[in-house]
């Protein structure tokens, strides 16, 4: 063959064109899992070469051990980092802006349906933050239907979280309601139900004045009057902030 | 209105207490009785130095009076029937009327002011982060809006101890759970068109209390929530949006595009307030049905955020509110 480029192989010179990344191969995963703790930890000085600007941050757990493996294989790219735990981890995936929340849609199609995942994009200096985002994002996500959620879908729940006193507070607002099934119950159905009374008693399997008892309770319980649209909001944070579970996602430091 | 006799003031006196929660049991209808008497008699004879006498006897009352936390209330009512059987008397005895009437006032108008003067600088040593000897254990702090200074205050003043600050602050030496019905009491005599923004905190610590009612007021009026009492609890969801900066920032570019639009902001807010009936909310804007369903469609489209999904619109609620104060990203 001959040299084309500063005494270079051809074949050389396009795979640093084609494939710019200086990374090592995706068989060496104990190098890459730790590239990918590095990065996330916020410990990224600069000094890795080949890396992508910015990366679509995206914290996941599933079910069962099977179904985070699913995910994985699904990521099998030389670009993208893994840091992966028993139920759960986090993927690293190089990506311009604003086209994170399809990529990860994307990737919750191509896997089995008991996956959460939570996405959050940053330039590579601001990793540490978008992943702890992540991570909350993905603890809210945990109580609900498995998808693909990011910050704009959990913001009220994410400010309540985030900040403890509040959270702490609200707790105790809400704990007479824990303490009664029967209303809890009512209540979660009618938060499900988007405050739709007749679908949320139709749910239950119980009558329409039952479940206005049941609610007219709660806000004894409470202060807060579930058919007030600020109440709603508030009574359904104090759920969040009550019981938020923590996620099987591994140590990033 | 009617007279009351000193006796009768005696006895709704017991409830008063000293710094220690002992129960004051004097008399304070007879204390004003006997000290004032002298100055009484020396103004109906129109005696040399009988000012210079009232002031410095109704300093020293009002000094015991306050320190006593003797509501002011009662001791007005004390000092009123005080006056009127002294100059009554006096006037038998065939004194000077002009005296007599100077007297009473100058007595009145000292007496008041060792209890306000004492209150000033308290306040604002709490509130700067000082907490001096003599202090109440807790102190809820509260902010008023909407009603005259000094309406608020005597209205407190009726039920309590009352520590004003410069800055306009009330502070009721009693903790969150004995304020709170206080506050009520009081705004309904106001006729509930005032916002009172409450917060208690341990006497070291009223600065924070400060900061708290502060926050509250800012949050109620630039949500423009109706009059009423509110605590930290009634906005706890507002202040947690304002203290997270991921959320401010995304918050801010999700209701940005809605900000630009006028009619729809005001759609939003006419909804928040008929609880998310539609129906209720047509009327108040006098438009039609499907007016509102259209630009309820749009609010969706520029959002992401539903209306029509009660959480979603309290969150855009919460935006539209949070933008006016400039506090969103």
């Amino acid at each position: 063959m001959t040299p084309v480029l500063d005494s270079r192989l051809l074949n050389d010179v396009l795979r640093d064109i084609l494939s710019p990344y200086d990374l090592p191969p995706v068989e060496d995963v104990a190098t890459r899992r730790q590239l990918a703790r590095t990065l996330l930890s916020g410990r990224d000085n600069g000094s890795f070469d080949g890396l992508a600007l910015a990366y679509a941050v995206v914290a996941f757990c599933a079910s069962t051990e099977d179904g985070a493996a699913e995910v994985l294989d699904a990521v099998r790219d030389a670009e993208v980092l893994v840091l992966d735990g028993v139920c759960g981890g986090y993927l690293l995936i190089p990506c311009a802006q604003d086209l994170h929340v399809e990529l990860a849609r994307e990737l919750h199609d191509r896997v089995g349906q008991d996956v959460w995942m939570a996405v959050a994009w940053a330039p590579r200096k601001d990793l540490a933050s978008a992943r702890a985002t992540a991570e909350d994002v993905l603890r809210i996500a945990r109580n609900r239907a498995p998808g693909v959620y990011e910050l704009r879908t959990v913001l009220a729940d994410f400010a309540v979280l985030r900040q403890p006193h509040v959270a702490e507070r609200l707790a105790r607002m809400i704990e007479p309601v824990m303490a009664q099934q029967p209303l809890l119950d009512a209540l979660k159905a009618f938060i499900a139900e988007d405050g739709n009374r007749a679908a949320a008693a139709r749910g239950l399997d119980i009558h329409r004045s039952t479940l206005d008892h049941r609610l007219r309770l709660v806000e004894r319980l409470t202060g807060c009057r579930p058919t007030s649209p600020r109440a709603l909001l508030t009574l359904s944070v104090a759920l969040t902030a009550h019981s938020t579970p923590q996620v099987p996602l591994p140590r990033t430091h | 209105m009617l007279g009351f006799s000193p006796r009768l003031v005696l006895k709704s006196f017991n409830g008063a207490k000293d710094g220690k929660g002992q129960p004051v049991l004097f008399d304070v209808g007879r204390l004003l009785h006997e000290e004032f008497l002298a100055v009484y008699r020396a103004a109906a004879a129109d005696a040399e130095g009988w000012e210079d006498a009232a002031v410095t006897v109704a300093h020293r009352v009002g000094a015991r009076l306050a320190s006593a936390k003797v509501p002011v209330a009662q001791v007005v009512v004390a000092l009123r029937s005080t006056d009127r059987l002294l100059t009554e008397a006096m006037l038998d005895d065939g004194g000077d009327a002009r005296a007599l009437a100077a007297a009473g006032t100058a007595l009145a108008a000292e007496l008041m002011s060792a209890f306000c003067a004492d209150d000033d600088g308290l306040g604002d040593a709490l509130l700067a982060g000082n907490a001096p000897g003599g202090a109440a254990p807790f102190y809820t702090v509260v902010l008023a809006r909407g009603s005259a200074a000094d309406r608020v205050v005597s209205a407190f003043r009726k039920r309590g101890p009352v520590v004003l600050a410069t800055s306009g602050h009330l502070l009721l030496p009693v903790a969150e759970a004995a304020a709170l019905p206080l506050c009520r009491e009081v705004w309904e005599e106001l006729g509930g068109e005032v916002w009172f923004c409450v917060a208690e905190r341990a006497a070291a610590r009223v600065a924070l209390a400060r900061k708290e009612v502060d926050e509250i007021d800012a949050l109620v009026s630039s949500l423009g929530r109706p009059p009423g009492v509110y605590r930290i609890d009634d906005m706890l969801f507002e202040s947690a949006v304002l203290e997270t900066p991921e959320v401010r920032d995304e918050l801010g570019k999700v209701v940005a595009p809605l900000l630009a639009n006028p009619v729809l902001v005001e759609t939003v807010l006419a909804l928040l307030e008929a609880d998310g009936n539609r129906a209720v909310a047509v009327k108040k804007l006098f438009i039609h049905r499907s007016t509102i369903d259209y630009r309820l469609w749009q609010i969706e489209q520029l959002t992401g955020l539903s209306p029509v999904n009660p959480r979603d619109l309290a969150l855009l609620g919460t935006a539209i509110g949070l933008s006016r104060t400039n506090s969103l990203g």
